[in-house]
């Protein structure tokens, strides 16, 4: 019998029950770490590495893996299914055990990406309502295994990351604005007709703060990912419009209007469309943005919002800041790159790995 | 402020350079005229003639069930029945084809919603049976139903669950059977017209070299090939062959086969199988690219392994979903998991990359 056909999930006993570690002594590690979702064969893992590149723990996942969320004491890691997916997993980061996966209700799936409060004792999760197709943000309570709390609308179709700002209670949520059924698998059924935003939420109330919209000759590039340093958003967009359109894929928020990064032309070409993956460095003042479509790397002055540098590597999506400023981590195909504005450079490859979408700093 | 300096220094230190290109280094090996050629190629011969036997086939079950409908006999059944292979024949060849047109909202599942893992596309149809809902009989109306109520894997459950019962006269499975062959002959056909109209998506692939609405250029739509061919390979093992299985005996379930209720699903395998070889073989296709770079070894590869899978699929003496619950069979269906897995890996190790086409794992939109 071949068991190694398709995984087999060594899942914890109750419904989200679940022992972690009290004392991580991984945390001590001093050249840092990082966690990414990556494939093995057929089978999907969490994947935690140091600075040099080598593992410090791999999980299972059920399914393909998409965001990874550190809780705020640095212990544990929540991985969300890739839409339209519905499982959330909480590991813990000091061992790498899974506890058993949470599942979205019936009548709704995950859109691959979440954030924790500021105590870590609660769990915010991007959804989509199936019946409505209506976004909705999820109150869970991260103590309980999980449990849904409250929940409220995301002002929008499509939610996709969210990040819980410096204030400890307004969550950004980028609302893709693209409609998917689960019926009809990841196929977009209302590309006419999209209304991406950006939707600042009291998390304590559901109430929607503010709602940002692009300009309205932009409303097929919807709003996916997002990185917040300080008081600023940086937002990795992806366009839906013709492919000989050039458009600038980056919009920067500071409060007050989304402002489109100008890029010229040529750079807007050459990122074909889509952006998978977004982060600012440790001070802030430096953008990465993957293109994985276009095998490509961008560097943005975040301030300014111009394009100071790229770089090619093949299939790149996962980015996450390094341990110094101006540098980055980068996941491509089985490597680990450590990326500057002046060159990439191969820390690790990972034997017959492909690294997913989204790479995380752990510490 | 330090910090503020160093990153100072990094924006000047870079030379803006903006001649982006796109290329890797094995894709030097291949032509720009050579991945025209090849697209133009894989699209005259294979994807335009299967996709104009699907209007045609599904053409003619919507004429011989509205015939059989009016007038039902056993063997106007039988004939319908055999008609409706032909459909599936026929759409089982454009199903590898997973871009272009058929993507555009609601994608694929509007010819066949499968893998319906949750059951909600059962559900529904069962409760429209139950309900009789006589809007399901209406062409236009029916097109805004729910894509499980309007597509193959429905019109199956009609014509082979309970079949008796397509005998009585003015009965409303056979209406709304033949209502699901109209949608379906209308589906095809606007299928078939998007890629053959002048300005069609056939077209569209032939001049993807100058950039258009569609690609970027030339490698894309070379690309999007190689994307069929990996992820029909990919579907035919986890989805057609893996998961109705199961890991052990105990846990194979014939009902998650694709068409257990007509027991065609070994057949939806050979058909996908051979399409995806014509790939290959067809003038102009793959083989004839990768012997011009040298490569012939990989085509010869890649085309014994269809050869010892397509051979080894003719030679299963029942139906799959018989087979997959005796365990003398087993051995026989690990071969042609083990088989398939050999060939996705073959593509995506050796010809993707002989040709400068590997498909990104994360090149996904939406993600």
């Amino acid at each position: 019998m071949d068991r190694t056909r398709r995984h087999i999930l060594k899942s914890g006993a109750a419904l989200g029950a679940c022992a972690l570690s009290p004392t991580p002594s991984l945390a001590s590690a001093t050249n840092g770490r990082w966690i990414g979702c990556r494939k093995v064969g057929d089978q999907h893992y969490a994947t935690q590495f140091d600075g040099e590149g080598q593992v410090l723990t791999n999980t299972q996942l059920p399914d393909r893996g998409h965001g990874i969320i550190i809780a705020p004491d640095g212990t544990s890691a929540v991985i969300m299914a890739r839409r339209p997916g519905t499982y959330a997993l909480q590991i813990d980061l000091e061992t790498g055990e899974s506890c058993a996966p949470v599942e979205s209700a019936q009548d709704r799936h995950f859109y691959g990406h979440g954030c924790f409060s500021r105590d870590g004792a609660l769990f915010f999760t991007t959804e989509n309502d199936i019946r409505s197709g209506n976004g909705v943000l999820s109150v869970r309570d991260a103590r309980d295994g999980m449990r849904e709390l409250a929940s409220f609308p995301s002002g929008g179709i499509g939610p996709h990351e969210t990040r819980l700002l410096e204030d400890g209670i307004t969550l950004a949520i980028a609302n893709g604005g693209i409609m998917t059924r689960p019926e009809t698998g990841r196929t977009p059924l209302n590309l006419t007709s999209m209304a991406p935003s950006l939707v600042m939420m009291d998390s304590r109330t559901g109430d929607l703060k503010s709602q940002h919209h692009l300009p309205e000759n932009r409303a097929q590039l919807s709003i996916r990912h997002m990185s917040a340093h300080g008081n600023q958003i940086a937002l990795a967009l992806q366009y839906e419009g013709p492919k000989s359109d050039a458009t600038p894929l980056l919009a920067l928020f500071e409060g007050e209007n989304l402002r489109l990064a100008e890029t010229p032309a040529p750079l807007a070409r050459a990122m074909r469309n889509y952006a998978g993956s977004i982060t600012h460095d440790l001070t802030g003042m430096l953008v990465a943005m993957t293109c994985p479509k276009a095998n490509l790397v961008t560097f943005w002055n975040a301030e300014t919002g111009e394009p100071v540098g790229h770089k090619r590597a093949n299939d790149v999506c996962g980015v996450a800041p390094g341990q110094k400023p101006g540098e980055f981590i980068l996941t491509a195909q089985a490597d680990i790159l450590v990326a500057t504005l002046t060159g990439l450079q191969p820390r690790e490859s990972l034997a017959n790995s492909q690294w997913d979408n989204h790479l995380t700093r752990i510490a | 402020m330090k910090i503020l300096r160093v990153a100072g220094t990094i924006f000047t230190l870079v030379a803006l350079t903006l001649t982006v290109t796109n290329r890797s280094a094995s894709a030097d090996l291949v032509s720009q005229a050579q991945y025209v050629n090849l697209v133009q190629a894989l699209t005259k011969e294979t994807a335009l003639p299967l996709h104009r036997q699907l209007a045609v086939q599904s053409a003619r079950l919507g004429d011989v069930l509205s015939g059989f409908c009016a007038a039902p006999t056993i063997q106007g059944q039988a004939e319908v029945n055999l008609h409706f292979h032909a459909m599936m024949d026929a759409w089982q060849q454009v199903e590898p084809f997973r871009f272009g047109p058929v993507m555009s909202a609601p994608g694929p599942s509007r010819f066949q919603f499968w893998p319906d893992k949750r059951g909600t596309g059962q559900r529904q149809l069962r409760q429209a049976l139950k309900d009789q809902d006589q809007s399901l009989l209406d062409s236009a109306s029916l097109a805004t139903k729910s894509v499980a109520l309007r597509d193959l894997q429905a019109l199956e459950v009609l014509l082979f669950v309970e079949p008796e019962a397509l005998q009585a006269e003015g009965n409303f499975r056979c209406a709304y059977a033949s209502a699901i062959a109209d949608h379906q002959r209308t589906e095809a056909a606007l299928l078939y017209d998007a890629w053959s109209k002048p300005d069609g998506f056939a077209t569209e692939l032939g001049k993807a070299a100058g950039g258009t609405a569609v690609f970027f250029d030339e490698r894309e739509a070379a690309g999007a090939y190689v994307n069929a061919l990996v992820s029909t390979l990919e579907v035919i093992r986890l989805q057609k062959l893996d998961r109705p299985m199961g890991l052990t005996l105990a846990e194979a379930r014939p009902t998650r086969f694709e068409n257990w209720r007509s027991e065609r699903s070994a057949r939806n395998i050979q058909l996908n199988l051979t399409v995806l070889k014509r790939l290959f073989t067809d003038k102009g296709g793959f083989s004839a690219l990768l012997t011009k770079v040298g490569k012939q070894d990989d085509a010869a590869a890649v085309e014994a392994l269809f050869d010892k899978l397509l051979d080894n699929l003719n030679a299963l003496n029942r139906p799959l979903e018989t087979l997959v619950q005796e365990a003398p069979a087993r051995p026989a269906l690990e071969t042609l998991l083990a088989d398939l897995r050999a060939l996705q890996a073959l593509i995506q190790d050796n010809v993707a990359i002989d040709l400068g086409l590997v498909p990104g794992f994360n090149a996904t939109d939406g993600d």
